[in-house]
């Protein structure tokens, strides 16, 4: 499974996406797919990258394993314990001015992916991702 | 690397906002300031052409969010006149062709403002 590890900063995100990406292209996803995929890989780097480790420096490890019909990708953190999918999902009907940004990029990532899982081992969080092509 | 580029082109009292390109996390305050800037120097109507964006996140979406919020108090708005598939997909997927006002092309925008 290739696997990378980055330093936890927002100038290593475009660094990782590619990495990400690089791995998908034997699965020849459509531009859609791939676009969504990149979406849903931003939002968790993001979230981890700003609010895994507060009081120190910290890494983020990404292995992915591109199978025929579907990639896997797994991204591990050291940093304060979070549950991604405990996250309440937005309520996306209503207004505008009652609409709160928290939890969106969580929440397109967890609609975009076929398959999410969590867990935390070791004092880390696991967090496993799943695309496959489209029908 | 991949950026976004921003340009405005004012239609009498509209500002038309192209936005083009890639415009991921780090992109973003790109957007902001151009819009801040407009809303800032009193233009309250603005057209959001996304026609050549090929990507956005929910940074992106945040940063529109915040921007109609604002126009919208002071009686304006932020309509969106045209966007690429991906930005459509997006938009409907997350219900935000429900709360932001969204048109297939620019022109289209600016009229419903001159209506």
């Amino acid at each position: 499974m290739p696997k990378a590890v980055f330093p936890a900063e927002m100038k290593n995100l475009e660094s990782m996406i590619a990495f990400i990406r690089e791995g998908a292209e034997k699965l020849d996803f459509d531009k859609m797919t791939l676009s969504q995929l990149h979406l849903a890989c931003e939002e968790v780097l993001v979230n981890i990258i700003n609010y895994a480790y507060p009081d120190k420096e910290g890494s983020i490890e990404i292995n992915c394993k591109p199978g025929q019909e579907q990639l896997r990708i797994e991204i591990v953190d050291s940093g304060i314990p979070f549950r991604p999918l405990d996250i309440p999902e937005p309520d996306i009907n209503l207004p505008l001015e009652e609409r709160s940004p928290g939890g969106l990029g969580i929440f397109m990532m967890r609609k975009i992916m076929d398959q999410v899982s969590y867990t935390r081992d070791q004092g880390r969080n696991i967090l496993t991702m799943a695309k496959g092509k489209q029908p | 690397m991949k950026h976004v580029e921003i340009t405005n082109q004012p239609k009498g009292k509209i500002e038309i906002v192209k936005v083009a390109g890639f415009m991921d996390m780090a992109e973003v305050p790109k957007l902001e300031q151009a819009l801040d800037a407009l809303i800032k120097e009193g233009t309250i109507r603005i057209v959001l052409d996304l026609t050549g964006l090929e990507y956005v996140s929910s940074a992106g979406l945040g940063a529109i969010i915040g921007r109609i919020r604002e126009v919208r108090r002071s009686g304006g708005d932020i309509k969106i006149g045209g966007y690429s598939e991906m930005v459509y997909n997006i938009l409907e997927t997350f219900g935000f062709t429900q709360v932001f006002d969204t048109y297939t092309s620019r022109e289209e925008a600016i009229q419903k403002f001159e209506a």
